[in-house]
This record gives structure tokens, sequence and C-alpha cells, in this order.
């Protein structure tokens, strides 16, 4: 994949206030990446910075090879869906999705061909005298999509494009998004903190906190290999315990032996005390005494399609959190079992200031 | 329910008494002759050739006090709007502050910087220049005018454009828009009910004055404002006075009917 975007070294401070640790990111023609965290973890400001709304204090942008660090937001071949929309409310739909073309002096006829096409993309057929305030949040959504897309881009920026359309709205238009950056075939980089969105669509997922980037890859390997705690907290449900390597590829939770797939190769050497991340669908569950270990269940919620217990370990020192189709009482007994590749040895933060930074969630 | 219109008591008797009762005794004059006959006299008197004149004037000073204070106001309103780090509500407190003071006060304070003898002259001596007339002009009226009139331009603006969302100022830059097409297209049609507001303010008050002219025109400048009010007072015509002032009410209404459309379009025939 040929790189389009890179960020080299990127800070950022508002006052005292640092934003943005040297941020070091690599984005490829036509992929669609997701820079996904909680609020103020800095992903907003980068995309800004890519937009050309904020300068670096330090680092460089460089946009198909050149440095364009300094060049103003309306000189750049990239455009932006606002988190708001920010349609403008004295022009109507036509009007707001010809703007950047009439601005770089397009012919009538093409303009108005632009429009028809654009508004075919989104769905929107025929909209074009409407007003905005006659628009629901989902319909400006699609029209911002559509005056950006319109001065064809090369990347397009997504500022929290769903946050404010309900659930069903927003699961629909993350296939449409899906959809419209296939046809479109451009770079999309996407801000969210929406971690389903962010491994529902994307084909990159970079994970941020403090102004770090925590995690980068796709979401398959972001899901299934956390490289820290925060990720692993972050991204989905997760059992996060601490535990020590006992033997080569063992690791011991609460004076249980577990066989896993980590071992010295991987840096987790005999005695090295880690940080254990376990999914809750990961959790089988056996008949009492037929597992690796037992508990009893406390608390049992159903949530759509599965049930969701909390298993408190026989000496009372973990609640394990399980993910399961089959329902068992609450004050049940059971036995538990986890694969060993289904559990993921995480390195212990080094220092407090680091664990800090990887658990302040 | 009898609780809601007993609240509503003290503005009905406000509007009857303030309002109503005046208007309705201007209009009786207006159309009365001394003998107390009907007559359309009054009203076409604004006819005469000094009282066209002296209306001509007013709409001629008015504007240009408006248009100054719109130049003056707009920008202020912008730098206002983009200042950080706590200083806009100082910066605003500086622009409202002269409202405070006594407007004749205010008034009073140019004629003494302004006249013969004044401040301005002392200085404009001092370094060795000719003294200038600066007092009893047409300028002077203006000047007048548009330090009085200000604050009432820049509040409605300020107003707008601090609401103005930054998101649609980037929106506009994002899609290739140079500073001077962001504010043709974006900031200054989004800011024109403020402008109008702004004009209305300043406009009305400019056209319908007395005291300004009076204090800085040294009553050898007659606005359409000092012949109404030499009618009240010096001649003791309510007749004519109340007349004038039928005519003078319909320019107002006829400019804030313009000013109402051009709110509506959106502003786009403005540029």
């Amino acid at each position: 994949m040929n790189e389009l975007i890179r960020l080299e070294n990127i800070t950022k401070s508002f006052g005292d206030n640092v934003v943005l640790n040297g941020i070091e990111l690599t984005v490829g023609e036509n992929e669609f990446v997701t820079l996904l965290g909680p609020s103020g973890c800095g992903k907003t400001t980068t995309l800004r910075i890519i937009g050309g709304f904020e300068q670096p204090d330090s680092g460089v942008v460089y946009f198909d090879g050149k440095d364009i660090t300094g060049l103003p937001a309306n000189q750049r071949n990239i455009n932006t869906v606002f988190q708001n929309y920010a349609l403008f409310p004295h022009m109507n739909v036509g009007e707001n999705i010809a703007f950047g073309l009439r601005v770089s002096g397009k012919s009538d006829a093409y303009i108005k061909d632009k429009i028809k096409y654009a508004l075919k993309l989104v769905n929107l057929k025929g909209f074009e005298n409407r007003n905005i305030d006659q628009l629901s949040g989902g319909q400006q959504q699609r029209i911002a999509m559509a005056r950006a897309i319109v001065n064809e881009p090369k990347v397009l920026l997504l500022d929290e494009p769903l946050g404010a359309l309900d659930l069903k709205l927003r699961q629909e238009m993350q296939y449409e998004l899906v959809r419209l950056k296939k046809e479109l075939g451009i770079t999309f980089i996407y801000v969210t903190h929406d971690q389903e969105e962010a491994l529902t669509m994307s084909d990159k997922v970079v994970v941020m906190n403090e102004g770090y980037i925590q995690q980068e890859g796709t979401p398959e390997e972001i899901y299934d290999e956390p490289i820290n705690a925060f990720v692993a907290d972050f991204i989905g449900d997760s059992n996060i315990i601490s535990g020590k390597m006992v033997d080569e590829k063992v690791v011991e939770i609460n004076g249980i032996k577990f066989p896993c797939i980590d071992g010295t190769e991987q840096g987790f050497p005999p005695k090295r005390r880690v940080d254990v991340v376990i999914r809750p669908e990961d959790i089988e569950i056996r008949p009492y005494g037929k597992g690796l270990f037992n508990g009893t269940i406390i608390s049992k919620l159903f949530i759509g399609v599965h049930y969701e217990m909390l298993v408190q370990s026989e000496d009372g020192k973990i609640e394990w959190l399980l993910q399961n189709y089959d329902q068992h009482d609450v004050g049940a007994k059971i036995g538990m079992y986890v694969r060993p590749e289904n559990i993921q040895i995480m390195r212990k933060p080094k220092s407090e200031a680091e664990s800090a930074i990887e658990l302040d969630i | 329910m009898i609780r809601k219109k007993t609240f509503a008591t003290p503005f009905i008797i406000w509007i009857i008494a303030g309002t109503l009762i005046p208007l309705l005794s201007i209009a009786y004059y207006g159309f009365t002759n001394r003998e107390g006959g009907f007559t359309f006299a009054n009203i076409a008197a604004m006819f005469e050739h000094d009282h066209l004149q002296a209306l001509g004037l007013s709409l001629l000073l008015a504007l240009i006090s408006t248009v100054i204070c719109l130049l003056l106001a707009f920008p202020m309103a912008m730098i206002l709007k983009d200042s950080k780090y706590g200083k806009q509500g100082f910066m605003i407190f500086v622009f409202i502050l002269p409202m405070w003071m006594n407007f004749l006060l205010r008034t009073m304070a140019w004629q003494v910087l302004l006249e013969r003898q004044g401040v301005i002259n002392t200085l404009i001596t001092a370094v060795g220049l000719p003294r200038q007339e600066l007092m009893n002009t047409p300028g002077a009226i203006v000047l007048g005018m548009v330090y009085d009139f200000l604050p009432f331009m820049i509040l409605p603006i300020y107003n707008t454009v601090s609401k103005i969302d930054n998101h649609l100022i980037e929106a506009a830059y994002d899609l290739g828009a140079s500073k001077r097409k962001v504010y043709t297209s974006v900031i200054i049609p989004l800011t024109v009910p403020g402008i109008v507001s702004g004009i209305t303010m300043v406009f009305i008050p400019a056209l319908t004055t007395f005291v300004i002219s009076n204090m800085l025109g040294g009553g050898k400048i007659n606005l359409i404002g000092n012949i109404i009010e030499q009618e009240f007072t010096i001649n003791s015509n309510w007749y004519l006075g109340s007349g004038l002032s039928l005519v003078m009410m319909i320019f107002i209404i006829v400019s804030m009917v313009l000013l109402q459309k051009f709110d509506k379009t959106g502003g786009e025939s403005l540029i």
C-alpha cells in the first residue's frame, strides 16, 4: 500500500495541557483508518492537524511525500465531515454541496451534475432545494458527506460523524460509510470513541490515550492481542488480572496454573509478573470440578444475544466476567475452562507514570 | 387563568398610557388646524423648502453615521469574537461603559473638545497649525452621532457574530474558500440579523435626534428633529409638530420594513 499521509513526531499543547506526545502515524492510500480513544486522548487534535485547522508545536505532516505542515486548510486536498455537520444554515442543500465547487470556479453545468451525483451517492435524490433545518440528523449527516466528497479529496476526515445519531441509524450509517468508501476509492480517517464503530469499519485502528498512540493494527489484532491493559479494557469487555509466569508457557492466576501460548520467546520468561487478559466470551462453562477453576455465579444479565454473568472465584478474591449463550442461575456452582490461545499475556507497566498513561481510563 | 391576566395589567396600562394615547393625540393634532378643523396642511408642510432641506440633511447625516458605525463595529465585533484569554468580557465592558454615562454629558464633552478655544484647537495651535472651525459643522454632528450610537451597533453585531459556530468558518476554509470568501459567503450573511438590528438602532435615533444637532450644530444646522422640536417648544404649534412627526414615523416604518426584507433574504443581496 502506498503511503499517503505520514505524521512525524507531532507534539501539541494547549497552554500547560500536553495533548499530543510525539505522534507517529502512517496512513496508506485508500485505507480506512480509525483514531480511537476516550475523550481528551488527542484523537480530534490529530485529525485537526491533518486537516490544517491546528498547527503542531513540533513535528511534520507529510501528504503524498510533501511537507504540508504549514499549509492552510483551504489549500489541502483534504475535506472534513464535522461532528455537528457544520452545514451552512443560510444555504439550501444544493448550495451547501456546491460551495467547494463554486469556490474553485467550476462551471454551472459541472456543479449541477456533481450535486446530482453526490445526492444519489448518499441516497438523497431530489433534495437539492430543501432547507437545512428541514433535514433530520441522519440526512444532515449525509449532506455533510456529499458536500465534502464532491470536491474529490484524496482524504476524507470524519470527526465522530455518527455521534449524534440514534443507535439504529448509527449502525445503518456504518454500512453506508463502508459502501461509500469502496465506491469512492479514497482514504478515510475516522475519529471515534466508540470501539464498536472502530472495529466494524476500519482497515486499521489506532488506539490513543493521553496523547500517546497505545497500539495500532487491524481490528482483529487490536481485539485479540491488546498490547496493554488500557487497550484491552477500552476495546470490548475483558477480564484483566495480574498473574505470574510460573513455567515456560504457564501462567499462574490466583493460585491456579493456566497453560498459555506465550513464553520466553515472546518476552515472558518464568517468574516474570504479567497482566493477563481473558475475554468474557472465551471463558467456557464446564460442570463443577471439570474445568480449570471453579466459581459461583453472583449475577446474571440478559443483554440481547447472550447472557452476561459475574462469577466469583471460590476463595472470593476474583470476579470473572463471562458471556455465554447458555444461562445458569445465580448461586449455581460451575467449572470454567480457558483455551491456551485465548489467554493474552501482557507486560506489566514498568513505572507509575507509564501505568498512569495506560490505566487511566 | 385569572392570575395570568392580573400579571398583564401593568403592561396593558403602560401600553395604553405610554404608547396608545400619545400616538392617538399626535395623530389628532397632526390632522387638525388651530381652529379645530380637519386638515392635511400639517402633513403637506413637510414639502416646504426648509423642511425638505432639513429632512434631506437628516437622512444624509444619519446615513453617514450609520455607515461609519457599521464600518467600525463589524471589525470590532470580529476582533472581540476571536480574542482569547478572558479579555472578551473586559473589552465589551469598555465599549459599553460610555452607555452608562448620561447621553447629554457625553455630547457636552465633545463641545469642550471641539470648541474654538477647546482642547483639540489648543493642541493644533500648539504645534503651529491654524485654528480649525470644528464646532457647528455637519462633521461635528456626525462625530457626535457616531460616538453616541456606536455601542448600539457593536452590541447586536457582536451578539450574532459570537454565536456563529466556528465549525462553519472552518468548514468554509475546509472547502477551499479564501479568507475573503469566508467573510462574504459565510460570516457576513450569518451576521445580517445583527447588522439589521444595529442599523435600526443607530439610523432611527440618528434620523430623529435634535439634542446632538443642538449641542454640536450650535443651532445653525437644522435637522428635521430640530424643526419638530422648535414647533413644539418655541412656536407652540403642536399641530405642525405633530404633522411632521407623523411623516417621520412613515419614514421610520418604511426603513424598518426595508431592513426586515434584507434579514429574510439571508442577506445575499447585501453584499
